[in-house]
């Protein structure tokens, strides 16, 4: 009756029903490679925390109505998104991505860090038109700009290595779309983002001939 | 053809010798070995790599049976790394360059780590895990770079174990030192598991560790600080091999010799119909021969600079180098 339709790292999501709606279970499943104690507290904390950031993010943008949340199966029952992923569709629409600018742009004004933004996380419903967003286990408040300039970093990532053809574009689109909304400026958001992709490498760029 | 590599990025001095078609016909190496308890310094690494130069190119000739007038190219690693260890293989390598009049080609020895696992595994297009001592990186090649799937946002995975291992008294690198400890241990005490989509954070790992050790055994430290550093690694290369359904993942670089990391990653690999590289032990660390190679890959395709502009780069991103053979 529930059909798989997708085995991601984390999850399967199955599509089911709810009553008379189309409803999706995301189910976080057992990862046999990790310690016991922290597989079931991680389970746990991602399904609470998504169930809640999925709500709270109602506020400003749309996610998937939740209508079902078991701790003890580590499930999330939401409403089906009938649609496409922005992945799916950027690499011919890369003008696509100022949604996803301007969205995690939203959750910033409203105190909330995504912790996972990529283009599969946004889902466009082929009926209305309109995008939602999803994904929310690794999501949290704060009030940190160095918080919103690691999801910024992550998406631009992700475009760059998963849509690299079309890199260039998708990432003017979304960083127009981002700043078109965000209430921070635009240099010192940039710099903060600089700041966070060199730390992980080597501390100070310096080439040289000598 | 055949051509030098030397390597000078960090602890290790090393220089090999390989033929194009990929057979090392030397490869060797010194480490220096800071004093216990003690980080790498960088001016006492260099005067190392300075002292043992000379013997270590002599000895991967001699070993190889060519002297320098047989050689093709010189390849040596321009970074990233720290200046002045890099520095001193790239002084030598333009020295010897200019004087035998060889063509002199500057290499990344993070790529040098992950083409030489290439060339020693098979692995044709794989996902891959680069975890040396300054990178810890997932990547894939596409377009003719090296892209970053995911990364560490401060220290890298080795750092976490050499910083950790320095704490409990051991000289770096301390990776077989911490595993051994952590092989031992049996009780998890959890500590800061930070995944930010692909990217990691490792530096609330040590700094929560260091301070249990005055209420745990080091035993169980060490062991929970593997559990936790290694699921958030596979847990973001799973995320990585379900997104990219790469047939093949490969792992190389220092960590790569770890068995747990193993264990779990043959796990992941399976789930996902994906078929598990790791570069040999013996090749896992920072050599010569991952310079060489990547040499012998560029001179195919005539890649090289005038001595006088030879450079070094300490923080060389991986996704600006060129590699003309992965399209
Ligand atoms: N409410 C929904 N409506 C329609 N499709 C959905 C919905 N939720 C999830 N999906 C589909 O399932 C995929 C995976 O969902 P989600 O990102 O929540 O799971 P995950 O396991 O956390 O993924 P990841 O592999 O990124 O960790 C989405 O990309 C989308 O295609």
């Amino acid at each position: 009756m529930e059909k798989l339709i997708s085995k991601g790292a984390e999850a399967n999501i199955y599509l089911g029903k709810w009553g008379p709606l189309d409803v999706i279970y995301k189910v976080r499943v057992k990862k046999p490679y990790m310690v016991e104690d922290l597989d079931s507290y991680l389970r746990r904390i991602r399904t609470v925390r998504e169930a809640k950031m999925l709500r709270a993010a109602r506020n400003c943008i749309l996610t998937p109505y939740v209508l079902y949340v078991g701790l003890n199966s580590f499930t999330i029952v939401m409403q089906y998104v009938y649609g496409k992923t922005m992945k799916e569709l950027i690499n011919n629409r890369p003008d696509l991505s100022f949604i996803a600018g301007e969205y995690l742009a939203k959750l910033h004004n409203n105190g909330i860090a995504h912790g996972d933004p990529n283009t599969s996380n946004l889902l466009l419903e082929l009926n209305s038109g309109k995008w939602y967003m999803i994904d929310f286990g690794l999501s949290y408040y704060t009030q940190r700009v160095e918080d919103y300039a690691v999801d910024f970093h992550l998406f631009r990532e992700i475009i760059n290595v998963q849509h690299s053809d079309v890199y260039e574009q998708a990432y003017e689109f979304f960083s127009k779309g981002y700043f078109s909304t965000s209430r921070i400026a635009k240099d010192k958001f940039m710099n903060k983002v600089e700041e966070i992709e060199r730390r992980g490498r080597y501390a100070r760029r310096r080439k040289f001939e000598f | 053809m055949i051509g030098l590599g030397i390597e000078s990025t960090a602890h290790t001095f090393g220089a090999s010798v390989i033929s194009d078609d990929g057979r090392i016909l030397s490869n060797v190496k010194d480490v220096y070995r800071p004093p216990e308890g003690a980080g790498i310094h960088p001016r006492e690494a260099s005067r190392h790599h300075s002292d043992v130069a000379p013997k270590v190119l002599k000895e991967s000739l001699i070993k190889a049976s060519v002297s320098y007038r047989d050689l093709d190219f010189i390849a040596y690693s321009a970074g990233p790394g720290l200046g002045p260890c890099l520095r001193v293989g790239a002084t030598l390598a333009r020295f010897i360059s200019a004087y035998y009049d060889k063509p002199l080609i500057p290499v990344h020895h993070g790529i040098g780590h992950i083409e030489l696992g290439a060339l020693l595994t098979g692995a044709k297009d794989p996902l891959v895990l680069l975890l040396s001592g300054g990178h810890t990186m997932i990547l894939s090649a596409h377009n003719k770079r090296w892209r970053v799937f995911g990364e560490t946002l401060d220290i890298t995975l080795g750092q976490l174990i050499d910083q950790f291992g320095r704490s409990i008294g051991f000289s770096s690198p301390s990776g077989p030192q911490v595993e051994a400890l952590a092989s031992k241990g049996k009780n998890f005490v959890q500590l800061p598991y930070v995944v930010k989509g692909n990217d990691l954070s490792f530096s609330g790992i040590l700094s929560a560790a260091k301070k249990l050790l005055s209420r745990f055994r080091v035993e169980d430290m060490a062991y929970s600080l593997q559990e936790v550093a290694f699921s958030m690694l596979a847990e973001t290369a799973e995320r990585a091999l379900a997104l990219t359904k790469k047939p093949e993942i490969m792992v190389v670089g220092g960590v790569a010799a770890n068995k747990r990391l193993k264990e779990m990653l043959s796990y992941i690999a399976e789930r996902h119909d994906s078929k598990l590289f790791i570069v040999p032990a013996d090749y896992a660390g920072d050599n010569g021969a991952q310079i060489a190679w990547l040499g012998a890959l560029y001179h195919k395709y005539g890649y090289k600079v005038e001595p006088e502009h030879a450079f070094v780069d300490q923080s060389w991103r991986i996704d600006e180098v060129e590699v003309p053979w992965r399209s």
